[in-house]
């Protein structure tokens, strides 16, 4: 267990978690609900948080570079 | 014949071409039919795995359910974002350990995995009662939009028949070759049509996305 795979836990957090404290439509960010802001954000978060795992992950520097 | 019709027969031929066509050059055995021969390559298996999540519940279910529930819709989001994390860990692994066994299906990695051929009959009959109802609702979605695109031209039955026997032979002509082939039509177009109505209907009704919300909100 590499200490970089816990950051996938933060998704989990921020979307199972964060939604307790997010759930309500007042403000507006970028013309959303900020439920919707919230969601979305972590949506792209998500994928950012993915891409470091995938570089810093060992386990992708051996094998297959493709 | 009017236009709506020949654009629902343009598009179900270039799905049966592309679909045959997929065969071509391939040497068919079990092993390209059902798992393309393992060569699907990584650009080809991100736009399938993106485009996958589009099926008729986008445009039937998920609008339905924004639509009647509100907020609650947004699982929809949430939970493709959390799979693909859980993903990034399961289906490699699955994939490296199917390769070197050489299985070809979710009930061979089951049999060879637990050395159990009870495990892979039970999987296959789990895969097959959840398999049925799913693709029962998802020709139902198809009968619903071809019924309504064509104007009520092509019943919701015949639009179900003629979407089931043109999987059918595509699938045994070509198996995951034509399946993927046709995705990527259905991918592109799902997409397209997504983007624009997603963007298109609150500004031109609206005059955009955050006003849109604001007129739902003093409703």
């Amino acid at each position: 267990m590499k200490l970089i795979y816990l950051l996938a836990s933060l998704p989990f957090l921020g979307i199972l978690g964060g939604i307790f404290f997010a759930n309500r439509v007042e403000p507006f960010v970028l013309g959303m609900p900020f439920i919707l802001f919230w969601i979305v954000l972590w949506v792209v978060l998500t994928s950012g948080i993915m891409a470091v795992i995938y570089r810093l992950d060992p386990a992708n520097k051996e094998d297959e570079a493709g | 014949m009017n236009l709506a019709l020949l654009i629902i027969f343009a598009f179900l031929a270039l799905a049966i071409y592309l679909g045959i066509r997929a065969r071509r050059g391939k040497d068919m055995d079990l092993e390209e039919w059902s798992v393309g021969g393992r060569g699907f390559g990584t650009i080809f298996v991100f736009l399938l795995l993106a485009g996958e999540i589009y099926t008729t519940f986008t445009f039937l279910g998920a609008s339905g359910w924004a639509y009647g529930r509100g907020g609650p819709a947004f699982y929809i989001l949430s939970y493709g974002a959390l799979a693909y994390v859980m993903g990034y860990w399961l289906l490699p692994a699955v994939w490296r350990y199917a390769k070197e066994n050489r299985l070809h299906s979710q009930s061979d990695f089951f049999v060879s995995k637990y050395r159990s051929p009870g495990l892979g009959v039970l999987v296959s009959l789990v895969a097959v009662v959840a398999m049925v109802p799913y693709l029962a609702v998802q020709f139902q979605g198809l009968g619903i939009i071809v019924s309504e695109a064509s104007y009520g031209s092509i019943s919701s039955t015949v639009a179900i028949v003629i979407g089931v026997v043109a999987v059918t032979v595509y699938v045994i002509i070509s198996g995951i070759h034509g399946s993927a082939w046709t995705s990527v039509v259905k991918d592109v177009m799902v997409l397209a049509v997504v983007v624009f109505l997603g963007l298109y209907l609150p500004f031109a009704l609206y005059g955009g996305i955050g006003e849109m919300f604001q007129r739902q909100l003093s409703l």
